[in-house]
Order: C-alpha cells, then structure tokens, then sequence
C-alpha cells in the first residue's frame, strides 16, 4: 500500500506535468484576451495529430515534435486573428465568446473524427530506460517532460517578468485600454500570446499521446476538462497558479487512482474542482467582480 | 414509412421537451447549462433502473443497481425527481456569484466527469455498455396493437407531455416569477436591489429545468429501450443550445421551430439515408456542420428566427387598461410609434400625471415621532478590498425624510459606503440599523425587503425588459414573485400593474411604458431606476450618482422628484458630484474624504468652512 501510494507521488508529479504544459498555454492567453477558450481542447487534438502524422510518414522524432508545436501555434494564431476577432468586432460578450469557441470546438474535434475515421491508433514515441529509485519507477521519457514543463514554466516566468515584451504583455492583461494609449502596440503582443499559447497546446497535446502511446479524436475531450479546472483554480492569467494547480491535481488524480480505483482518478481531480468552487467563492467572486473585457 | 414517421415525431417532442428546459434555465433564467445532457441522462438511468427487474448478480450480462419492475407511471416520476436532485447538487456549487464564462466550463467539465463516472464505474449502470431491455410502458395492455400503432400511441403520448411542457413554461414566462427571473438574468446586483433573491430564483429555474430535462430522459429510455453513455455525449447539449439560438431564445414558439430543424430535420432525417463512406462518417460530419450552424447563427441572426416577444403592458394590463389615458394608444416605444405620436401623447400624459398626483400621498407617511428618529443609523462601518481600506469607521444618521448628500473627490469611499450599506461589499467593521433592525449580515435583497433600495453608478435597467415591466418586477418583488403563486397571479398581476400606471403618470412616463431601456434616453434610465425603487414604498433610498448623463432639464426633474419622495418621510442618501444639485436637494452634507467623514454640516456651513476644498484638494 505504502510502496502504491509513493509510486503515484511519481506519477503524479509526471500528469501535473503534463496537465501543467496545457494549463500555462491556456490561462496566459485567457488572462491576457479574457477569452475562454474551448477549442484550445481542439487545438490539442490536432497538434497530437501532427505529430502522429509525421510519424506515420517515418520522419524523426524531432520532425514531429516541431510539427506539432508549429501546427497547435498557427491554428490558433488563426482563429484568435480571424473567427474570434470578428465576432469580438460585433461586441460579443464573454459568455458569448465561450459559445463561439464551443462551435469551433465540436467543428475541430469531429472534423478530425472524421478524418481520422473515428478510429484509435497506437501511437509509438521512444519511452527510453526504466529508471529506479527506491520506490519511485519513471521512464527517462516521462523525466524529460516533466523537464520540459519546468522549462516552459522557467520560460515564461523569465518572458513575463524580465523583458519588455513580458511588462506589456502584463500590463495589457491588467488595464488593456490604457495600455493602449500608452502606446503598447497591442495588436502585436495579442499576435505573441495567441502563438505562445497555440504552441504550447500543440505541446501538451503531444505530451499526452507521448504518455498514453494512443491517439484518437476524443484526445482533446479527455485533458481540457483537467487543464481547464487547472487553469481555473489557479486564477486566470497566473502561470504560477495553474502550475501549482496542475500539481495538486496530477497527484490527487494519480494518488485516488492508485488506492482506490482508476474508476474515480479523475473525478476525486474535480472533486477539488468543486471543494474549492464550494467553500472559497471569493476567490471567484473577485474575479467577477473586475470589470473583464475581451481583447483579440 | 409510417415506422419513420412516428419514430420522428417520439424524437420531436421529447426534444422539444427538454428544449423547453433549457430555455427554462438558459433563456429566462441566463445559467448557460452546459451540463444539461446530464439531465436528460440521469432521467433515463433512473427509468431504466426502477423499471428493470432486479440486477441478478455478477453473471447477468448487465450490472446495475436498485432494480425494482415498477409500472408505468412511476419511473417517470422517479426520473423527474432524480433530474431534481441532481439540479439541487449541482446547482449548489455551480450557481454562485461567478462570471458567466466561469459557469459555463464548470458545468461542461461536470458534465464531462459524469460521462467518465458513468463510463468506468461498471457496477452502477452497466459502464460503457449501458443498460438495455428496459421494458415498454404498459406493452401488456396495449398488446392488441401492431408494432406500428404502439408506435403512434407512444407519440400522442410525447406530444400530450410536450404540449404539457408548453404549459408549464408559457405560464411560467408570464408569471411573476417569470419577470423576476429575467430581471435577475439581466442585471443581478439591480435585481437583488429590489428584493429579488437572485440565488432562489435561479436555483428554482435550475430545479424545474433539470426535472423536465430529465422526464425527457425517463421517456427516451422507455421508447429506445436501451441507454449508453454514447447517447448522451456532451456534444448533444450544443445540438439543444443551437436549436433555441436558431429558433429563438426565450420564445416558446421560436424554440420549437428550432428544434424542429436542427434535431429533426438536420440531425435525425439523414439518419435514414443510405450509408455514405465509413460508418459514422455522417454523424460526425453533422456535428461539424452544427458547429458552423451554431457560427452563423450567432453572426447572422443572434436572437433567433422568431425573437423574445416584447411585453405590450396595454394589452396585458388587462382591468387596468380600461382606465387608461387616451395617451396610451401611443405608449408602445417602437419606431412605429413615430416621434410625432410619442410628442403628442406628452401633454395627454402630463395632464394624467397631475390628476394623479395625489399618489405620492400613497407612499406611507411617517409619523412625527419617527422622524426625529434616525431611520438609518450606521456605527463605525469599515469596508476593506484587500490591502485597500476604501471606508474607514464611518458613523453617519438619517431621519424619514431627510436628504443627506455625501460628497468628496474621487477615491474618498463614497460608493463603497453605499455599497457597504446596499450589502454589494462585506462589512469588515462596524454595523448598520435600518429603523432598529441590524442587516450588517443580510444580503441585498433582504435589505431590499426591509425598505433599503438603491440605485447604481451604471446603468442598470433591466435591458430585456420594458419600462413597464421593470417596474412591474419590482411591484411585485417579495411576494408577487414567488413560485408557487405563479400558476395563478392574474389578479395579483393586473393589481400590480395598476400600481405601475399610477406611477408612470406620476413621473410623465406613460409614453416609454413599452421601450426597452435601450431606447430611452439616459436621463429617462435614472428615472426608470429611482421609479423602480419607489415600487415597494422604500424607507431609505440610496442614489449613487443619479445625474451622470442625465440631460439638463431631466437633472431638474430628477431633482424636484427627490425632494417629492423625501416628503413622503423617505430618507435619502444621494453620491453627486454635481453641487448645485446638491446644494438644491439636500438638508444636509457628509464631506469625505480618504474612506472617512470630514465634516457633517448643511451645504452653506460646509462650503464656507473650507472643509471641502481641503478634502479635495489635500
């Protein structure tokens, strides 16, 4: 039982790690456009799809971890510059913009059900060495993206607090108007995030099929529901916050799986969901409470 | 044929039924149920398993719990009540004060673990597989019928619940109860202002939604006969959202012409088409074209093919309308009513409003003895946002019938006091009494229903609503609009809608009675917002701002308007930056200044003293 539950800590650090590589895409662009992006489940689903691609066409490895970081960016550098910006144009509100993410959502995901037949498809990456220590058992592949979460993260915090790209970027998410007149060329900065977060959805959704070695249509559906409730836990915007978030989830998720059934891993995950919603609506309410506006 | 046709005709109506719920929940009540398929689920599980036999053991092919051979009617009535249990567990968290995008991914992630839950837990309701076999209802009686005439029997059946449904919820959308919770979807923090509790109302609409979504279910499980966590995927929820945005949110009319064409004519007929490529290739594609359905629709025609209808209070008033002023023939706010019409009907109405004067007398006038009392009295009140201490131990007295103009530069605390006493900001510090009763820990509506009602910085008419029906809303807050009365409050309506004419006179508003609020004219929004204050005979009104944006000659209104009501014995506090307005409304002025009281004097002794000039420019 002991051994069960030290080994799950193992697991669990590598699913925070992945659910954290989402998190961080989707609440940088959600802090910064207000936008509550669903298709950003989509987007996921099509960058793991890239890479699969590229593999079923035997291109190196490293080919199909490009591809999909490059497709996840441009898919939603496009719909943030074109469909979202229209209907922003014709003043939707935030709710509305959630229901236009929606529509490009399901367009994406049985799009690509379509496509891919509605079938799933082994999906082989090299896993490296089993590593052992002590009780803990990791793959030299799951190491290495729990590295790569660390580097995103590491990334970000340095792009956020130590160039001039990272003050704008903060400032429009704080007061976009103003930022504006502050001549902040806003339209540019909103281009970066929308790239960023599109590259690291490509990211995650790799990192997913990395780590389950399948891949399906219904790729996207499984893990936003994870970086969502990460995302939203961890306060908007806040990198560290869907960090922290994530962790908490992977291990919970992984620590419920592991003593008491894989049936209820994910629920006890959203459990925290709405322990959290439940007891510290506060924590909400203040966001509620500031005046959001969507900026695309 | 026959077989096809009855089968549609079983789909329409019970999708029509759990249209009607979502429109329930989404189109009056604003909770954008994202969750809703969980409803409909839950309804045919519970069918499902009270009608089944009881579960055999580990080697039956199917695992369930319960199991109990009920007849028909009850694993209907159990499907019901565990769409109602649901809604209450779920809705106690997913209801809260959040934004609405919040909402929206919360309830789709519940609804997405539920699927999961169901799916891996296959003790419960037999996992992915699902259950099968459930029995059709009453197949022993009906047994002289042919396979297709069950078929047609079971329709009739659908559409008896469906047409049901209709009843149920047009009779709701033009109750009280109705106008409440539209009021609450439009503008909560107003709502709340005028007792409203925001909360219950959308909680009840949550219930009743998820109770009828999942009658939908229990009648889907009985007609199928089998049920699978493949037929209720959260993509089904979007199919019902794009029906009532193709058809038109909030019109009962409009909802079913949506469902018709999209889970009729777009999702089931192709259904019977031959077979094009892999199999599920077509189901997949609908739903990518619903995707784009969905696109357009929000694009092309946002409020739907046949919109929300507007509330004609003149034909609606029913025993009211006989007494109306000829006036009233031009009161609809549309465009056709031209802008000749609506000059014309000005005189009429200001003439009506003279003649009824008298019923400002109505609002209940207080006694001497009370009015050298303070009916608001707040002891030491201290609000802090964070690390931001906006309002620091403000004391501060008002008798019936006083004006108190709070005054000082922007940042002193004026609207957080307001808000501190309306019950928008927690109290960290201190109390506030309203005629002896403490509400330092009540909410706003309650404070609402004890006689303390305010107005906002921003605009805050409710914008589905007409002039007419904003005050009628809040003429029958606290008790018109209650749930169980609103099968039957015709005459409970047609009362307070004769309240609601005499106060449009009063305030020469019968012409705008049928405009919405974004028709009217910024200064005709604060009088629509102080008129629905004065709805529930108010002991303290609080205005925050009231002239901001208001035309010249409407600021004199206004302000002759206060002074009216404060003769009546309402006490009032009023934020304005407009001096001279203060200077002509109020008895009296609180000077602030960084979250606290600077001075407290009449307007002439305070501006001479100099206290205002240091409080701005300190």
């Amino acid at each position: 039982m002991a051994e069960l539950a030290v080994q799950a800590i193992g697991f669990g650090v590598v699913t925070g790690a992945l659910i954290a590589i989402g998190a961080m895409g989707f609440t940088l662009q959600f802090g910064l456009t207000n936008v509550l992006n669903i298709s950003y489940g989509g987007v996921m689903t099509a960058g793991a799809f890239a890479a699969f691609l590229a593999e079923e066409a035997h291109l190196p490895t490293a080919v199909g971890v490009v591809f999909a970081i490059a497709a996840g960016a441009l898919l939603t550098w496009l719909l943030g510059r074109t469909l979202f910006a229209y209907y922003a144009r014709r003043g939707a509100g935030l709710f509305e913009m959630v229901m236009v993410t929606l529509a490009v959502s399901l367009i994406l995901q049985y799009g690509i059900d379509a496509a891919s037949r509605e079938q799933i498809y082994r999906f082989s990456f090299p896993q490296g060495a089993s590593l052992r220590w002590g009780w803990f058992t990791v793959t030299v592949t799951q190491l290495a993206l729990v590295a790569v979460a660390a580097a995103v993260f590491a990334g970000i915090e340095v792009l956020l607090r130590h160039t001039k790209l990272g003050k704008a970027l903060r400032a429009m998410a704080d007061q976009p108007r103003l930022a504006r007149t502050c001549g902040i060329p806003t339209s540019k900065i909103v281009n970066v995030v929308w790239l960023i977060s599109g590259a690291l959805a490509g990211l995650a959704g790799l990192a997913y099929i990395i780590n389950s070695l399948t891949i399906s249509a219904s790729v996207g559906t499984e893990f936003l529901p994870l970086v969502l409730a990460a995302a939203i836990l961890g306060k908007a915007g806040s990198t560290r916050g869907a960090v922290g978030a994530a962790l908490l989830l992977g291990l919970v998720t992984e620590e419920v799986g592991a003593l008491g059934g894989a049936a209820y891993a994910t629920v006890a995950g959203f459990g925290i969901l709405a322990i959290v919603l439940a007891t510290r609506p506060a924590a909400l309410a203040g966001q509620a409470a500031a005046k959001a506006e969507i900026t695309v | 044929m026959s077989y096809y046709l009855s089968t549609l005709a079983v789909y329409f109506f019970i999708d029509l039924l759990l249209a009607y719920a979502l429109n329930l929940q989404f189109g009056w009540g604003g909770i954008p149920n994202f969750a809703l398929i969980m409803f409909q689920a839950v309804g045919a599980y519970a069918a499902a398993v009270v009608s089944l036999g009881p579960d055999t053991g580990i080697n039956a092919f199917q695992r369930y719990v319960f199991g109990a051979s009920w007849p028909f009617p009850l694993p209907l009535v159990a499907a019901t009540v565990a769409g109602g249990l649901l809604a209450v567990v779920v809705g106690s968290f997913s209801l809260r004060r959040i934004r609405r995008d919040y909402q929206a991914a919360i309830l789709l992630i519940v609804a997405l673990i539920a699927t999961g839950l169901v799916t891996n837990v296959v003790g419960f309701v037999n996992g992915s597989n699902g259950l099968t076999g459930v029995p059709r209802p009453l197949s022993g009686v009906l047994s002289g019928l042919t396979y297709d005439g069950y078929q047609w029997v079971y329709a009739a059946w659908c559409a008896v619940l469906a047409a049901g449904g209709y009843l149920l919820v047009a009779r709701l959308g033009r109750s009280g109860w109705g106008r409440a919770l539209r009021a609450v979807r439009d503008n909560e923090d107003a709502a709340a202002t005028i007792g409203l509790n925001p909360a219950g109302l959308r909680m009840q609409a949550f219930v009743l939604g998820g109770m009828i979504a999942a009658l939908s279910g229990g009648l889907l499980v009985e007609f199928l006969a089998s049920w699978s966590p493949a037929a209720w995927g959260y993509a089904e929820t979007f199919a019902v959202f794009t029906a009532i945005i193709l058809g038109g949110v909030g019109n009962n009319w409009g909802v079913a012409l949506g469902t018709l064409l999209v889970q009729v004519i777009f999702l089931q007929v192709p259904t019977f088409l031959p077979q094009v490529g892999y199999t599920g290739l077509i189901d997949a594609l609908q739903w990518v074209l619903i995707g784009v359905l969905w696109l357009a629709c929000l694009a092309l025609r946002p409020r739907g093919l046949i919109p929300e209808r507007r509330f004609r209070a003149a034909l609606a008033a029913g025993a009211g309308t006989r007494e109306m002023p000829a006036s009233q023939t031009f009161a609809s706010g549309d465009g056709d009513a031209g802008h000749a019409a609506r000059e014309a009907a000005v005189p009429a109405a200001r003439a009506a409003a003279v003649r009824a004067t008298p019923a400002i007398a109505r609002l209940p006038v207080v006694p001497a003895v009370d009015r050298a009392d303070s009916v608001l009295d707040v002891r030491g009140v201290s609000v802090r946002f964070g690390g931001v201490q906006a309002v620091r131990d403000v004391s501060l007295r008002v008798g019936a019938g006083e004006v108190v103009g709070l005054i000082g530069p922007n940042g002193a605390g004026k609207s957080s006091l307001l808000g501190a006493l309306g019950g928008q900001f927690a109290i960290t510090a201190g109390r506030v009494l309203l005629g002896g009763h403490d509400v330092t820990a009540l909410p706003p509506y309650r404070r609402a229903r004890l006689g303390m009602v305010r107005t906002f910085q921003h605009t805050s008419t409710f914008e589905g609503l007409t002039v007419f029906e904003n005050l009628l809303a809040a003429a029958m807050s606290a008790r018109g609009a209650r749930l169980r009365d609103s099968l039957d409050d015709s005459r409970r309506q047609a009362q307070a809608s004769e309240v609601v004419w005499e106060r449009l006179r009063e305030f020469d508003m019968v012409p705008v009675a049928d405009s919405y609020g974004s028709e009217l004219s910024g200064g005709q929004r604060r009088l629509v917002e102080i008129m629905r204050c004065l709805m529930e005979s108010p002991r303290v009104l609080l205005l925050d701002e009231p002239m901001v944006g208001v035309a010249p000659h409407l600021v004199r209104r206004i302000s002759e308007d206060c002074a009216r009501i404060a003769a009546s014995g309402v006490a009032i506090v009023i934020v304005e930056h407009a001096l001279e307005v203060v200077e002509a409304v109020c008895d009296r002025v609180v000077v602030m200044a960084s979250g606290q009281v600077v001075t407290e004097a009449s307007y002439a002794e305070a501006m001479s003293s100099g206290a205002v000039r240091e409080a701005y420019f300190a």
